[in-house]
């Protein structure tokens, strides 16, 4: 967790300082604790996700186009997709929280970020 | 493909027909060597299966790839009689073979007891009396009963070895991502089985009607919607050997994958194709077998409504098919199945004995598995960072 002085990059991709109060033991010990339990959940499903979509792309590439069993395979393919969503957006709540050191704004803003997301699928599955 | 006829006609009737069509000529002639075998072995079933060698009398083996037979023995080689394949290819009307139930296919009587495992229909010779289950490995025990069967009209004979199945096997599992590194060296393969699976091929005409809706997306952001108006149509198209399982050992995941399967290359049924080979009994029927094929045709005839429908989104509301011109085949393909044992498990594995195509169930490294997600993550990480508020902080 960033104490002190930080140098940041703007998004027009200038380093500018950040300045941050000491952080609390406690909050650190939580966002380390919350970090490894996250990064652990998502290390285990993702071994489930990578073997599911390994066997979905053999299956993709070896079997029948047309066959019977597409819609099996296209689970392998969702399950990823999911994972990698989770992941994605797991890192983004915790890239926010070191950054800004708020675990409030950091949720805030994973909410924000879910709302694109499922306004994003509802438009896909609208298409 | 409407022809209506069946195959095997000639084996009705012992009255020899000058007149009859010279398609039917092979049948008469496989029809006599069955007489024929009938008369010289006790065991009707088996003597069908077996062949003996000319020079030694040892049994003959059909020899994939050769369209021989080989003695395993002296080694000597005796061709199999070339018939005429175009009765292979000979569409059976499926509503005629059904009001007669059958009874115009050639039918046998063959001992066979299912798999308690996986519910093939295995054949018995009549002085066994257990066996292990050529699928599954499950040791079938149990008086063998004489089970009545539609003999296939034509067969796909393996042209791949048995050394060549065990090659494809190797590089198979070479191929497979995230499977331990000396799996190809270390999977200890139990024996091949050459097998012959029964399937059912079905053609069709398809005629229907159908009532649906037609979406059309209208305005753009937040007012956009979709105007549903009502429509109805007809589309009809052929189905042309559609490929159902008429074994129940196998999914139809097994056929998808180890598909394609060269029909055209089909030969007529001869039982020296079938030497030193196991044979499944169909366990499927026919009628079973069509309600499968319609299951398929369904799914592609939805797929031809929506395309009719067109716009942007399509609903099916109703739709009435009707069927005509159903006609099928019942036939043999080739696979070679086995089993490999790597760290005490065992999987199972099927090689399509005319493309080398594999189809099984492999190991997976959990070290490289978790290995591919860590990395996995971090890559995610930089799109996590990319949609994090950081980039925009200032």
């Amino acid at each position: 967790m960033p104490v002190a002085v930080q140098a940041g990059p703007s998004y027009a991709g200038e380093l500018l300082p950040v300045y941050r109060n000491p952080v609390p033991t406690s909050e650190l010990i939580t966002f380390a604790v919350s970090a490894f339990v996250v990064a652990a959940v998502c290390a285990v499903t993702g071994v489930y996700a990578v073997r599911t979509l390994t066997l979905a792309l053999e299956g993709h590439y070896e079997f029948k186009g047309d066959s019977l069993t597409k819609r099996t395979r296209l689970g392998g393919f969702v399950r990823a997709g999911l994972w990698s969503l989770v992941v994605v957006l797991a890192w983004s709540f915790f890239i926010d929280w070191y950054w800004f050191q708020d675990a409030g704004f950091a949720f805030a803003a994973l909410i924000v970020r879910l709302e694109v997301v499922l306004h994003i699928l509802a438009e896909l599955g609208d298409n | 493909m409407a022809a209506t006829a069946p195959p095997d006609a000639p084996d009705q009737s012992d009255d020899p027909d000058p007149s009859a069509g010279t398609r039917f000529r092979p049948l008469r002639a496989r029809a006599e060597r069955r007489r024929a075998a009938k008369e010289e072995a006790e065991d009707e079933q088996w003597s069908r299966r077996q062949f003996a060698c000319a020079s030694c009398g040892a049994d003959l083996r059909f020899d994939p790839g050769t369209e021989s037979m080989r003695c395993g023995h002296c080694d000597s080689v005796t061709p199999v009689p070339h018939v005429d394949d175009a009765a292979a290819q000979f569409e059976n009307c499926y509503h005629a073979h059904l009001d007669a139930d059958t009874g115009a296919l050639t039918q046998e009587e063959a001992l066979s007891l299912n798999c308690q495992g996986c519910g093939a229909a295995v054949e018995f010779h009549p002085d066994e009396h257990s066996r292990i289950c050529p699928f599954c490995d499950v040791a079938i025990v149990g008086d063998a009963r004489l089970q009545r069967r539609i003999v296939p009209q034509a067969v796909l004979p393996f042209t791949l070895t048995h050394d060549g199945a065990h090659d494809a096997m190797r590089d198979w599992l070479k191929s497979r991502r995230f499977a331990p590194n000396d799996i190809a060296k270390e999977a200890e393969a139990d024996h091949f089985h050459g097998v012959y699976v029964p399937f059912w091929t079905y053609d069709a005409h398809s005629d229907t009607d159908y009532v649906g809706q037609r979406g059309t997306r209208v305005g753009s952001g937040k007012n956009r919607r979709t105007v549903w108006r009502k429509v109805s149509g007809n589309v009809k198209g052929p189905f042309d050997d559609v490929l159902v399982s008429a074994s129940r050992s196998v999914s139809a995941e097994f056929k998808d994958a180890l598909a394609p399967w060269p029909l055209r290359e089909l030969e007529t049924y001869q039982t020296e194709f079938l030497a030193g080979f196991r044979a499944e009994n169909h366990t499927v029927g026919l009628q079973e077998g069509f309600a499968k094929a319609q299951d398929y045709m369904r799914a592609v005839i939805a797929d031809w409504i929506r395309r009719d429908i067109g716009g942007h989104r399509q609903r099916i509301t109703s739709s009435r098919t009707r069927y005509s011109k159903e006609t099928f085949k019942h036939i043999l393909v080739p696979v070679w199945i086995t089993h490999y044992t790597f760290e005490n498990k065992t999987y199972r594995l099927s090689v399509n004995g005319r493309t080398g195509k594999v189809y099984g169930h492999r190991p997976f490294s959990m070290v490289k598995l978790f290995a591919a997600t860590i990395g996995l993550m971090a890559a995610l990480g930089v799109a996590g960072f990319m949609i994090s508020s950081v980039p925009w902080a200032g």
